[in-house]
């Protein structure tokens, strides 16, 4: 399964998380681009709700586990996979159990305030990236540097890539926010966490 | 400093409606007096804390925001918040009376925030805040009090608007971030709190 959905590339090799500010991994050209550009086309079809509170603004889909649309159910199989789950926990040096997924749109003005989401048993973060756009366009995936475990100043930008997946480890040290979408069309994501 | 309240506020009987409607209003007990200041005070006051220099305050996880230490036409301001005469408007309509601590003038632009937590917890007492911020709409930057049950309260910025709100220790309260379309404008407010041991 791993052959037919992701890059041949990512199937075995030998992947270094990054260190600083905290591990992660932005892994480009991961996907098997025309099942992806699918994906994206069947999200698209699903119901976003508006999120809004304190930290957030976004519109997000309920958990895609409970889909009816057979690309996104097929897309669940796959990342909810036993070989998937082994595959990014030899990568993030976990063990993994379930995930969570859900769609997001960030419109304009959308954003994600700074968090460490550590909540429940999540173990790795990841987005799956379905939109691109550039850092002038804001929704960039920012990483904080923290100091005694408290954030200070953003030390890690990332623009949003299509068919990047980002994988970092959540702690006390994996501060991150989203910063405000200044663009028009909206940025789209996959993402959620996998639990130990 | 007295003088720069717009005399409706001064007259017994609308004080004493004011304190009907501030009772009546739900989920929070809160007021919101528009046209404190007289006219050419508020211009006064709006052109001294855009003149003022500021210093960023930010705790990322927590809040956002800018701070001006008080010179010349601001600490008649904050000489104000504090006078009698606003005490005796505030005593009048709430009710309380107690220790009243003041805030340095502050601005919320584009990309500040404040973030609920633990550590910045409200007081039984009163919050009382004097937007002095022209043209502000859609831009958020306004001001949320949530209940326990968390029933919401929101404070809309308008321009020379005094809002006394309702708090207990239960209260929370957050500032919603202000998005790119503020541009260069900023919502400048001056106030403080009243603590009292009722709750």
């Amino acid at each position: 399964m791993l052959n037919e959905w992701i890059n041949k590339k990512y199937t075995n090799a030998q992947i270094k998380l990054k260190a600083k500010p905290f591990p992660h991994i932005l892994l480009t050209n991961f996907f098997n681009e025309k099942k992806l550009i699918e994906v994206k086309k069947e999200l698209l079809k699903e119901t976003f709700y508006d999120k809004e509170s304190d930290l957030f603004f976004f519109k997000e889909t309920n958990d895609l586990k409970s889909s009816k649309n057979p690309v996104i159910k097929e897309w669940f199989s796959f990342f909810n996979s036993k070989e998937f789950k082994e595959r990014i926990g030899k990568i993030t040096g976990t063990k993994l159990k379930k995930i969570d997924a859900a769609g997001m749109q960030y419109p304009e003005t959308g954003y994600l305030l700074p968090h460490d989401d550590r909540v429940s048993t999540r173990k790795v973060a990841y987005v799956v990236y379905l939109s691109e756009q550039s850092k002038e366009d804001g929704g960039m995936l920012e990483f904080f540097e923290t100091k005694n475990n408290r954030p200070m100043r953003v030390a890690k930008r990332f623009a949003p890539k299509f068919n990047s997946l980002m994988l970092f480890l959540v702690s006390k040290k994996s501060y991150h926010q989203v910063s405000e979408q200044v663009k028009h069309e909206q940025r789209i994501t996959i993402g959620g966490w996998f639990h130990g | 400093m007295a003088e720069w309240i717009n005399p409706a506020y001064m007259n017994s009987g609308t004080l004493k409606e004011l304190r009907k409607q501030f009772e009546k209003q739900k989920p929070i007990k809160s007021i919101q007096l528009q046209s404190f200041l007289k006219e050419d005070s508020f211009l006064k006051l709006l052109d001294e804390l855009r003149k003022a220099r500021y210093k960023q305050i930010c705790t990322p996880d927590l809040f956002s925001y800018h701070e001006a230490e008080p010179k010349g036409i601001l600490i008649d301001a904050i000489m104000l918040m504090a006078s009698q005469r606003l005490q005796h408007i505030l005593k009048e309509i709430t009710g309380i009376r107690g220790k009243t601590t003041l805030y340095k003038p502050q601005y919320f632009g584009w990309k500040d925030y404040t973030i609920m937590n633990d550590m910045q917890k409200l007081q039984n007492g009163i919050v009382f805040f004097l937007d002095v911020t022209p043209h502000w709409e859609d831009v958020g930057g306004e001001t949320v009090y949530l209940t326990p049950k968390q029933e919401a309260l929101t404070i809309y910025p308008t321009a020379n608007t005094l809002s006394i709100v309702r708090t207990s220790k239960k209260t929370r309260m957050f500032v919603k971030y202000v998005n790119n379309y503020a541009g260069k404008n900023k919502r400048y407010l001056i106030g403080g709190t009243i603590l009292t041991n009722r709750s």
